[in-house]
């Protein structure tokens, strides 16, 4: 197992955000993570990534607690992209995939044949040979999107979590990223993302990890996950499911809630 | 191997070195300026000794007089205004840069007022005779810490940074004025003056330590700067990339404290050099790098034009340098805030 969670508990003021996580995500695989809005599925992928501390429970990466990486050499393990990570103004996409080289690199230790190599690899990966010279701040939703994820594969880390990567795009760049991050994985990489589209999840992901009110509701293979009655109850409404005419993936689509009646069940 | 473009790689056995090529290009046109307008500063003035006299007097040819003239009275003043221009420039870099925003400089948040309303308290009731440049970084580290209690996330926070800091400099700016207010003035003409941004009495005694010690900041300067840079993607990418976001931001913002408060302690509390010539030098490098070293030759070159202008422009009499780089930069600030609104529409 590349990533193991036992028994992770997480309070904000208080507040219990996340009760009781316990999953482990096998090397090679892409798991999703996903759940109403403000269920912690973005806590949990913070937690993960050691930007915040758990109050109980153990986050293992390659069977060592994650506390005990150093920083440095954490995030050459583990990558991590946040979901609006900031754009410095002027960079070149170029620049933007050569500071995945970042913890790799030191002061007297700038540039060398890996870091190259990595580069030019996440470089044809994500096929950014033609915007390569171009100001990031001048690409469209979707080629940022894979320029970051350029970045994250020339860190060369075996985990990756990316954080609703897909949010804020329309549906012909939401594939486009989404085939990138499916490339990522046939390297060989472990990813773990947060993700808001349903159908876009059940269609790429191998597993599925439903979150619910600080618990997970569900979990395993992606088209066993998204199921009427989890997704009715996981988001408080009524849905239909269908499946696509290609490959069968479950697509979800809600009922509308008929003469100002509402569907929510009281409880 | 493909090196990374506009990038010269140094390279010894397993070590290697990044050049960023058209920055070390513009450092090196910009210290032939520098130098040429240190010249051309030299020889203007009262004293009746032009550029042939400066030339001959440098070379140890000149009178008594002449070289009296130039290395006690104009050559101190252009060291003092080289001096704190650079290490306004510089500071004034460190902080837009970990702060996102470009009226984010030491100068605005309040950091220089408290800087001189330091000084002027030292040196009207608790120093006698010498200069205490000493306690610019003492006022600079207070305010400072007032700012940093009202506003605890400068790096995410960078509107409400501001505008607090703002207000802290008003506040420090009218304590200043208000305790030289309670001194009668035949003793204040020349703290007055040097409270508006003045270098006419500068001398070697404040110029020496203020250099040293800011050559001294340097290696740390450039041994953050690696993580300042990375500390653009903001707090999360920089962890995700191995940065620990809030030490480096400590860091860089006591550096830019600590190089702000020196450079105001030679000249008085300059305004709009650090915000000019950070802007300035990342034009230069068309924003691709952190131009730190551009942006210190910058503030240097500028506050130089700036203080060469006053003194012609004004000539026999004495004004406040400072008051010219107000002119100069309240048209960059008005040229900013509109051009902001524009793209905004």
């Amino acid at each position: 197992m590349t990533l193991t969670v036992n028994r992770l508990h997480f309070a904000y003021q208080q507040t219990p955000i996340l009760r009781d996580i316990s999953f482990s995500v096998p090397r090679g695989k892409l798991v999703g993570i996903v759940g109403p809005n403000g269920c912690g599925k973005s806590t949990l992928l913070k937690l993960l990534s050691g930007q915040m501390k758990a109050q109980r429970g153990e986050i293992l990466l390659k069977g060592k607690p994650l506390a005990s990486y150093p920083m440095k050499g954490l995030a050459r393990e583990l990558a991590y992209l946040p979901q609006r990570p900031t754009l410095p103004a002027g960079i070149l996409v170029e620049q933007l995939v050569q500071y995945g080289r970042h913890p790799h690199q030191g002061w007297f230790n700038q540039w060398g044949e890996e870091d190259a190599r990595m580069v030019r690899i996440a470089c044809e990966r994500m096929q950014l040979e033609s915007i390569w010279q171009q100001s990031a701040a001048s690409l469209s939703g979707g080629q940022a999107q894979r320029a970051w994820l350029a970045m994250i594969l020339a860190q060369d880390s075996d985990m990756v979590l990316l954080d609703e990567p897909t949010s804020a795009l329309d549906i012909g760049h939401q594939t486009e990223v989404m085939e990138a991050i499916h490339r990522i994985t046939a390297e060989g990489k472990t990813v773990l993302l947060v993700i808001h589209d349903l159908a876009m999840a059940a269609r790429y992901c191998d597993e599925l990890i439903a979150i619910g009110e600080g618990t997970i509701a569900a979990m395993g293979p992606a088209r066993e996950v998204v199921t009427k009655s989890l997704i009715d109850q996981l988001y408080q409404t009524s849905v239909d499911i269908l499946h696509a005419p290609g490959d069968g993936a479950p697509i979800i689509v809600p009922r509308r809630h008929e003469h100002g009646r509402t569907l929510r069940s009281a409880s | 191997m493909r090196t990374p473009t506009d990038m010269l790689c140094l390279r010894a056995g397993n070590r290697s070195l990044l050049l960023h090529l058209p920055s070390w290009r513009w450092l090196a046109l910009l210290a032939m300026a520098l130098l040429a307008l240190a010249l051309l500063a030299l020889s203007v003035g009262g004293g009746k000794l032009g550029f042939a006299g400066v030339v001959n007097t440098l070379l140890g040819e000149g009178t008594r007089l002449e070289q009296l003239t130039l290395f006690k009275i104009r050559l101190p003043r252009i060291l003092g205004v080289v001096v704190a221009g650079a290490a306004m420039g510089l500071s004034g870099c460190l902080v837009q840069t970990l702060v996102r925003n470009r009226l984010a400089t030491p100068d605005m948040v309040g950091v220089n007022n408290g800087a001189s309303f330091a000084i002027i308290v030292f040196s009207l009731y608790l120093t006698v005779g010498s200069w205490p440049w000493w306690a610019a970084p003492i006022g600079a580290i207070f305010a400072a810490l007032v700012l940093y209690a009202l506003c605890r996330k400068p790096g995410e926070q960078g509107y409400l940074f501001v505008v607090i800091g703002i207000g802290l400099s008003e506040l420090f700016e009218a304590l200043g004025q208000f305790v030289m207010s309670t001194q009668a003035l035949l003793h204040l003409s020349s703290l007055y003056l040097w409270n508006m941004g003045s270098f006419i009495a500068v001398g070697y005694s404040t110029i020496t330590p203020i250099a040293i010690l800011l050559l001294l900041l340097c290696p740390w300067i450039v041994y953050l700067s690696r993580s300042l840079a990375v500390l653009r993607f903001g707090p999360e990418m920089a962890r995700g990339l191995g940065v620990n976001g809030d030490r480096v931001q400590l860091g860089v913002l006591a550096q830019a404290i600590l190089v702000a408060a020196l450079g105001t302690a030679i000249g008085g509390p300059v305004v709009f050099i650090a915000m000019a010539a950070p802007i300035l030098a990342s034009w230069l490098v068309k924003d691709r790098v952190v131009p730190l070293w551009l942006a210190a030759l910058s503030g240097a070159l500028l506050l130089l034009a700036s203080d060469t202008l006053v003194r012609v422009l004004a000539s026999p009499h004495e004004v406040a340098t400072g008051i010219m780089t107000r002119i100069l930069g309240g048209l960059l600030l008005l040229f900013l805030l509109v051009n902001d609104r524009q793209r905004a529409d």
